[in-house]
């Protein structure tokens, strides 16, 4: 058999082929750029409330990171707000990629009395992460959370509410905004004029 | 001996001596996951990580940890706190001051060991290696995915020079440990660390 080339199907398949290369080569450079980063993990956030005014303490606080191509972290061995918690081995870190941010914040041995409840938690951990493009994501682990030594049956699911006497217990509380930032409390204690307590936060954005 | 027989000789003895070779290296790395490397891992990245593993008498020995590469450096804290009663460690509390070395002792692994020098509350100022494993997140609650283990060295008189694994690599009762990709800023420094500087000792009894 002969083959005989076809000069103009030849001059179309090299146009086709070389569109074809230089596909990938014009999807990376319309790839946006971040403008919006934030990052954040605190292990403990406690604002206690009295007739002198509002008292926030935060333990193990990586503080807001702004920027691409960054890592904060912050730890300590024990930590404690008077009259309300006492943990261990407190947490965080925070670090942002050109296009992810991913934080991260954990406690262990958790024992908050709030409002003459006691809250206890062998490991309490958040984790949340936002890739640039997409909605942001997040979970939490809590192991061994008793209210006034009774163990609580975790379900697993987002936002798991318990009422406690004047307020609520919120376990593995997600938050997307409306640009796909996630914020995780693993634990949010709230007592109405008495106290809010977040027990391992996480948050990231990137938009 | 003819110039063919000797040929056939030298033949037959590379027939033998290949193959019995490559058993023999077969059998002797038998069961060994990985060939040990102790190298900062390139590119470099970093750990995170916090929660609980159940010490040999049974009780909860908690940590939280971040360790890697940023900046030609190293980065990050480990803490540690054991609640046993009896033995050695019991009520040993942990707390980094320096992170010395990231090394990743298997290569190609999702295993690395975050070192530096720590006080403690029992042995004065150790050196410390803390070996976590991330295997994945955890469905729920944290427990039989990632590992963690512990081993320190003494620095402070009278513990100078005495090693001890406080707990043997094992898995999460609870929690999570994460391997985090590498991004631009987790360069590690120009000339790697020594293991035994960093680290106190080497990595016997600390199990994978």
């Amino acid at each position: 058999m002969h083959w005989k080339l076809n000069r103009p199907a030849l001059i179309a398949g090299a146009i086709l082929l070389v569109g074809f290369l230089a596909w990938p080569m014009r999807g990376l450079a319309q790839t946006t750029s971040a403008s919006t980063i934030t990052g954040q993990g605190t292990a403990v956030q406690a604002s206690v409330y009295s007739i002198l005014g509002t008292v926030t303490t935060a333990l193990a606080d990586t503080g807001v990171i702004g920027t691409t191509n960054v890592a904060q972290d912050a730890g300590q061995v024990t930590g404690s707000v008077a009259s309300l918690l006492n943990a261990d081995v407190l947490s965080s870190s925070t670090y942002s990629y050109a296009d992810e941010v991913d934080s991260l914040s954990s406690v262990g041995d958790l024992n908050l009395i709030v409002a003459g409840v006691s809250i206890t938690a062998n490991s309490v951990v958040a984790e949340a992460s936002q890739a640039l493009g997409a909605m942001g994501t997040g979970s939490s682990y809590v192991d061994g959370l008793a209210i006034n030594g009774t163990p609580v049956a975790l379900t697993g699911a987002a936002n798991q509410t318990i009422w406690i006497p004047g307020g609520q217990i919120a376990i593995n509380e997600r938050t997307i905004s409306s640009t796909g930032a996630a914020v995780v409390n693993a634990l949010h204690v709230t007592v109405t004029g008495v106290a809010d307590v977040v027990v391992a936060m996480a948050k990231a954005g990137i938009s | 001996m003819t110039e063919q027989s000797r040929s056939r000789t030298v033949a037959r003895l590379i027939c033998i001596l290949v193959p019995g070779g490559l058993l023999l290296a077969v059998l002797m790395f038998k069961g060994t996951p990985a060939v040990k490397a102790h190298i900062v891992p390139s590119p470099c990245d970093f750990t995170t990580g916090g929660g609980f593993v159940i010490t040999d008498n049974g009780n909860h020995a908690n940590f939280g940890l971040v360790g890697g590469c940023k900046n030609g450096g190293f980065f990050g804290h480990v803490n540690f706190v054991d609640h046993d009663t009896t033995g050695s460690f019991a009520g040993l509390h942990v707390s980094s001051d320096t992170i010395d070395a990231y090394f990743e002792p298997f290569a190609g692994s999702n295993v690395r060991d975050i070192c530096g020098t720590a006080d403690t509350n029992l042995f004065g100022t150790v050196k410390f290696r803390a070996r976590t494993e991330d295997n994945g997140d955890p469905t729920s609650g944290g427990a039989g995915v990632d590992k963690f283990g512990l081993k320190i060295t003494g620095v402070s008189p009278p513990f100078t020079g005495g090693t001890a694994v406080v707990v043997s690599t094992r898995f999460l009762a609870g929690g999570d440990i994460e391997l985090h990709k590498p991004n631009p800023s987790t360069t590690g420094p120009s000339t790697p660390p020594s293991e035994f500087t960093a680290c106190g000792s080497d990595d016997s009894g600390l199990g994978l």
